[in-house]
């Protein structure tokens, strides 16, 4: 294989709804075969965007590029029938009316050998025995599957997730979500995800595009995005944490709560510390900041320890669960090892 | 004793039958009643011996009448419906100005008794209407006759009924998931495409029961048919007993139209099963489409429409009102058909809810299959034109009850036999909306089946009932060709004083019983009928 080409291309694209801008000027690229997943609190824009991708908003300005053909730009505009997207819709939108057959089959109807490509697609997602079904009769996750199914069928550039696993049941959310990720690997295909669930988004996609207030605040491996966030905001959404006063000097930050590598000029700064990051250690272990275990969730395979501090405020810690420590006991915070990001107190 | 009660209540209820069994009794006698029309209308038709009914029944006349009726309802259908379907895609889909305000008054031509509206177009339509007055100065004497006829019956009915499929394609186009076209365009498909596949699809059941409506509102009309002159199943029957005196034939033809009706009633039902329910909540509002270069022809084709059946009989009505006012005619006898009209339709509607109770709660709540067929014979109104159930009553009356004959009672007895669906309805709608939750915790708190009936069922189904009357209230103030037939000798209802002076051509004496049956019927068409489905969601 050759260097990967650009499917998606954005530049400077701003989006309006009425007099509120709900795209602020966004750039992005994906490259092929890339998984994405567009990530933000609800009425960040990230839906806009990509209805604007799509072709159902216009955008004020800036430009969308497919596979290098201007789809909008200035003067620019070709209708959504002509893009090549596929779109999986929250509640996958199948067509009421329509067998599951039917539906698949829908946008390639009149191709040659469309009946094979609806087969084939079908079969890709592994539904190849309910085609003659109608979509109430499908579960959930069946259903998504067919509407993946259906954008698959007509080869689109690109395919386009708005939130598709929103409104299934959490057991079974994990499931189809990694069936949807292996189809789109298998199928070769460019696409991106649009959720408001970190651990969704996390675990789904290969590079995260954090949207916040209608801008693109990071793009980054789901590691980076989580370690080493670029705002405190930034941080805070994409997991629990606290922002922590420390003092960088050579390359290593010191703050109450212990010390640790860190990529940052000297002086003062914040770190943002994930419960994870910590450790809890006995009382009598000497080092580390003192304080008293007030409350324990367990969550199974981890748990989730509020430590209260002399100062008297409240950090959280996460463990394993095979560490047991009572709810009462004294104990002392260590520093896991590893680069932190820091930022700047203003 | 206090504490006695709880112990007396088994004793108590075993002294009184159960609201169940009640309920049952009544539900049966309901249906039965609901009956008697239908099954006379047969008896008297064959009385005179089957071989007699089978030549009346299989006459040339009878193939004629068929044809032409069915030939109109196809003529009403293929013009109301794309009205109705361009209206609602246009209101609901579209950017046009005032659409909002456009949505309600699109539905308003349902405010004019079909009668009413004839009157209204034939007074401004006819060779010698007002419109040939107008266009007199340029030498006009004499319009061309389209007024009366079968154009004149197929614009008034088409013009004036595709209300009944637009509410309800308006209420199916908002339930359409805008998602699935946005599926179908990403797909490759052109806005037409996508309507003509995904959307129009969608709307079936509404276009299907829609046409059933308009088709039987047709079937069954009267008024309209005979104030343009053109001869239908119901014209031919009523002049049949009226003129010549020949009961049987007005029989046999009158169940030849109960026939095509329940065959109408039945296609529509097949077509209708075999589409398949579902249900969506449409997961955000539709994008709206730019009409662009097309809205100034859009809002010319809405204002047009709208002028012809809305605005135009209104200042038709008002203009011969003032005339007849201005001319010193005499108020009171409008005022006392008023009264009489809203008396006997204020009747017609509470008994017709008070029967529709017995009958929905048992089918509701009971659940069995004779629950089942009480509900369904209790429909037997719908397939029956006001002026069958009539002359069946006249029948009946004449032979078995010479006491009702000529007698309000026998009228609202008509009335509520027709009009009972409407109540049925309404009351069952609500009923089956009612979660039996709450009946449920009335029970385990210690009430019996007819306290709680009283205390929680009735109180919370109170909307529907009150709907259900009202609708019954409308329609029974409109009906005409029952009234015709039954009315006690002189009482002059607005719908038959609206009828004479038309029939006889006085229309200075028909403005003001129009104007009242309108502005009253205006009050629950509105509650009723068009904002339930329009401002549903604001």
């Amino acid at each position: 294989m050759t260097r990967p080409t650009t499917v998606l291309e954005i530049r400077r694209l701003v989006v309006g709804y009425g007099k509120v801008d709900a795209v602020r000027g966004v750039d992005l690229t994906l490259e092929d075969r890339q998984i994405a997943a567009l990530l933000g609190p609800s009425g960040c824009g990230k839906t806009t965007l990509l209805r604007a991708i799509a072709g159902f908003e216009r955008p004020a300005s800036g430009s969308v590029w497919l596979s290098g053909e201007a789809v909008s730009d200035n003067g620019t505009w070709l209708e959504p029938e002509r893009r090549h997207v596929g779109m999986v819709f929250q509640d996958g939108a199948l067509f009421p009316h329509l067998t599951v057959f039917e539906n698949v089959i829908y946008g390639v109807r009149g191709r040659p050998r469309a009946r094979d490509r609806a087969v084939e697609v079908l079969g890709q997602v592994r539904l190849g025995e309910l085609g003659h079904r109608f979509p109430d009769q499908l579960s959930g996750g069946q259903q998504q599957r067919v509407a993946l199914a259906r954008a698959l069928a007509p080869r689109p550039r690109i395919i386009l997730l708005d939130e598709p696993f929103a409104n299934l049941d959490a057991s079974l959310r994990a499931r189809v979500r990694q069936e949807v990720r292996s189809i789109l690997e298998s199928a070769g295909i460019a696409a991106i995800l649009v959720t408001h669930d970190q651990e969704e988004a996390l675990s789904f996609a290969d590079e995260i595009m954090v949207m916040m207030g209608g801008k693109i605040r990071q793009v980054g491996s789901p590691e980076e995005v989580y370690h080493q966030p670029v705002s405190p905001k930034v941080a805070r959404f994409l997991g629990n944490g606290h922002l922590v006063p420390c003092r960088v000097t050579s390359g290593r930050f010191h703050s109450s709560l212990g010390e640790a590598t860190c990529r940052a000029e000297d002086g003062p700064g914040r770190v943002f510390l994930r419960p994870e990051d910590l450790t809890l250690r006995r009382w009598s272990q000497g080092a580390g900041a003192a304080g008293t275990v007030v409350a324990r969730r367990f969550f199974g395979h981890d748990v989730l320890d509020t430590v209260q501090l002399a100062d008297g405020q409240t950090i959280e810690v996460r463990s394993l669960s095979s560490t047991t420590v009572p709810v009462g006991s004294p104990v002392r915070l260590a520093l896991r090892e590893r680069t932190y990001r820091v930022f700047s107190t203003v | 004793m206090v504490t006695g009660t709880s112990l007396a209540v088994p004793g108590a209820w075993a002294r009184r039958p159960s609201a169940a069994v009640c309920t049952a009794v009544a539900a049966s006698l309901t249906a039965l009643l609901a009956n008697v029309p239908l099954v006379y209308i047969f008896v008297r038709a064959v009385e005179a011996g089957v071989e007699r009914y089978a030549d009346l029944v299989f006459s040339a006349q009878t193939w004629w009448l068929t044809s032409r009726s069915l030939l109109l309802v196809l003529g009403v259908l293929g013009l109301a419906l794309p009205v109705a379907v361009t209206l609602a895609w246009l209101v609901t889909r579209t950017d046009l100005p005032g659409r909002r305000v456009l949505a309600v008054v699109a539905a308003l031509p349902l405010v004019f008794p079909s009668y009413v509206a004839a009157l209204a177009w034939v007074s401004v339509w006819g060779p010698r209407g007002l419109a040939q007055k107008a266009l007199a100065p340029l030498g006009v004497e004499l319009l061309p006759a389209w007024a009366y006829g079968y154009p004149g019956a197929w614009l008034v009915l088409s013009l004036f009924t595709y209300p009944y499929a637009y509410l309800l394609v308006v209420a199916a186009l908002r339930s359409v998931d805008p998602a699935a076209e946005e599926a179908a365009r990403s797909l490759g498909k052109k806005r037409w495409v996508v309507f003509f596949t995904t959307v129009l699809p969608q709307l079936k059941a509404a276009i299907f029961s829609g046409s059933l409506l308009i088709a039987l509102y047709t079937l069954s009309d009267f008024g309209a048919v005979s104030i343009v002159r053109f001869n239908t199943f119901t014209l031919s029957i009523y002049n049949a007993y009226q003129g010549l005196f020949d009961r049987s034939t007005a029989a046999s033809l009158a169940t030849v139209l109960v026939a095509v009706t329940i065959v109408l009633i039945a296609t529509e039902g097949w077509l209708s099963s075999r589409l398949r329910p579902w249900r969506r909540k449409p997961t955000r509002p539709p994008r709206r489409v730019r009409l662009g270069r097309w809205k100034p022809l859009a809002l010319t084709g809405v204002f047009a429409l709208l002028t012809v059946n809305l605005v135009t009989p209104l200042v038709v009505i008002v203009f011969w009102a003032a005339r007849a006012l201005a001319l010193g005619n005499p108020v009171g006898a409008a005022a006392e058909a008023a009264v009489r009209s809203l008396g006997v339709a204020g009747v017609t509607a509470v008994v017709a809810v008070l029967l529709s109770l017995p009958v929905s709660i048992w089918s509701v709540r009971g659940g069995s299959r004779l629950a089942g067929l009480a509900q369904r014979a209790s429909y037997s109104g719908y397939a029956l034109p006001g002026l069958v159930i009539a002359l069946a009553l006249v029948f009946f009356a004449t032979r078995l009850t010479p006491a009702l004959y000529q007698t309000a009672t026998l009228l609202v007895f008509a009335y509520v036999v027709r009009f009972l669906p409407e109540a049925i309805s309404a009351t069952t709608a609500s009923l089956r909306a009612l979660a039996p939750g709450f009946e449920e915790a009335a029970r385990s708190l210690g009430n019996g089946s007819w306290a709680v009936l009283r205390t929680v069922t009735l109180p919370l189904i109170r909307p529907g009932l009150l709907a259900g009357g009202g609708l019954v209230f409308l329609t029974t103030m409109k009906e005409l060709p029952a009234t015709l037939i039954l009315r006690p000798t002189g009482f002059d209802t607005l719908s038959v004083r609206v009828w004479t002076a038309a029939s006889e051509g006085i229309y200075s004496q028909a403005a003001l019983p129009s104007l009242i049956l309108v502005l009253v019927a205006a009050v629950p068409v509105f509650f009723l009928i068009v904002r339930p489905v329009l401002m549903e969601r604001s």
